[in-house]
């Protein structure tokens, strides 16, 4: 993966996720989980959920929207998008080629 | 009255009204006395709404808001808000069980820092009480508490009053002392067994050449009963100190001479934390080569003696604590009071004295 990715660490993937899951439109907390969990199989927990939320918002790659009933829909922004397809694009790549290789031998 | 009080205390009145208003947004107390005399004459007396408030605040209900104006806001916590429905007998959504967890989720999430849960502890709760909590879930949060604390943005310039650190780091340390003190006590009845460095049950060869050899640096020191003694007239100080000092640090106050002499106090006990603290890291690095020179023979011990193992083992690990946290709250006060005389007794003195995270 490039370097300057993301010293989003430990959350990185977390990240991933959550970018994947905005991208067809806003959720909140626990829609987001549930989405996450449909279309990857992974159980994201809260605490983790909403520390990758604070550091994706701090880089403006979603953005908060208003509160109905204590629960806070998120939307991707321009930037987390174009950020999202760099990272699928590398992933896609590894997919590929770990793909093509298991396949030759 | 008609419904049953679950909460520790009644909500009374005033305080009910106080936390309704506060569920529309955050308010300081000038807007909240104008809006709870709408609805009722309460606050007469100028003192009763700031101990009302305090008391809510005190049991965690609101929460005070960092702000520049000399006025500060307060807003409602979640317990506050569990509170509210709770009087207003809104049945609840959620199953016994569920609550109960939803409580223990609410204390753990004020472990997160105040910036982060003006931010989100709202819609966090609201999440949890759909989801289904379980260990993993809670380890999760106590990790993200961690995680939040540690995050500089959250980092805010406090006006902490060095005065409650210093006496948190004293109490800490006279704490780290007690228990060094039962910490070495685990070590001392190994004397009683005999397996000091005189011990003639082993046999000439290898490891009893290797104990001579470390027995020169240490039991003599840890066998002393000399050592014993002072440890424990200085585990005895240290608890008389923690019933005593609880006005310590009074410091600059006014009078010239009291400075001085609260100063000069100061530095005494600073340096006889730091003598304790040092003689304390001595003793567990000694000790600690000793159990890693005696390893080998522990099987052979155990024969005669059992449990022995287990009982150094406990001991030294309890001394390394100690040491740490007398380490670490000398620091701690060391910084506080550095934070205290660079405070000016011409200025605002102590109350304000900026501080990072």
């Amino acid at each position: 993966m490039h370097k300057k990715q993301f010293d989003l660490g430990r959350f990185a993937d977390p990240s991933l996720l959550i970018l994947a899951s905005l991208a067809n439109g806003s959720k909140h907390g626990y829609a987001m989980m549930e989405d996450i969990f449909q279309f990857s199989g992974t159980k994201l927990e809260p605490g983790t959920l909403y520390a990758a939320l604070a550091r994706l918002e701090r880089r403006g790659w979603i953005e908060a929207l208003e509160a109905e009933d204590r629960r806070r829909p998120y939307r991707i922004t321009g930037a987390g998008e174009v950020a999202l397809r760099e990272q699928l694009k590398t992933l896609h790549r590894v997919v590929s080629i770990g793909q093509q290789r298991l396949s030759s031998t | 009255m008609q419904h049953q009080q679950r909460f520790r205390g009644n909500l009374s009145q005033p305080a009910y009204l106080i936390l309704a208003c506060l569920m529309h947004g955050p308010m300081n107390a000038v807007a909240l006395r104008d809006a709870v005399e709408q609805t009722e004459d309460l606050f007469t007396e100028p003192g009763t709404l700031y101990r009302v408030l305090a008391k809510l605040e005190q049991r965690g209900w609101i929460e005070a808001l960092d702000s520049e104006e000399s006025l500060r806001s307060y807003r409602i916590t979640e317990i506050g808000l569990l509170a509210v429905r709770q009087r207003e007998g809104a049945p609840s959504a959620l199953c016994r069980g569920k609550e109960i967890l939803m409580r223990l989720v609410i204390w753990i999430l004020r472990l997160y820092p105040p910036g982060w849960r003006e931010r989100y502890e709202a819609e966090m709760v609201a999440l949890l009480e759909q989801y289904d909590v379980t260990f993993w879930t809670v380890l999760d949060l106590l990790i993200g508490a961690l995680d939040a604390r540690l995050d500089p943005h959250y980092r805010r310039v406090r006006p902490l009053v060095p005065l409650r650190r210093l006496r948190t780091s004293w109490w800490l340390m006279t704490s780290a002392w007690i228990g060094f003190w039962l910490g070495l006590a685990f070590w001392f009845s190994m004397w009683d067994m005999g397996i000091g460095p005189d011990a003639s049950w082993c046999n000439a060869g290898g490891e009893c050449a290797m104990r001579h050899l470390v027995g020169a640096l240490t039991p003599s020191v840890i066998s002393n009963m000399g050592t014993l003694a002072v440890f424990t007239f200085l585990a005895f100080v240290a608890a008389l100190a923690q019933i005593l000092k609880s006005r310590e640090a009074i410091l600059i106050v006014g009078n010239k001479w009291e400075k001085r002499r609260d100063l000069l106090l100061g530095l005494f006990v600073r340096m006889l934390a730091l003598l304790v603290t040092g003689g304390m890291g001595l003793l567990c690095i000694i000790s600690g080569i000793w159990l890693i020179a005696i390893w080998s023979l522990f099987p052979r011990i155990n024969l005669y003696y059992s449990g022995t193992q287990t009982q150094l083992l406990l001991g030294f690990v309890m001394m390394l604590l100690a040491t740490i946290i007398a380490l670490f709250a000398l620091m701690r006060g060391s910084l506080a009071l550095r934070g205290v005389y660079a405070a000016s007794p011409k200025q605002e003195p102590l109350q304000q004295v900026h501080e990072q995270g």
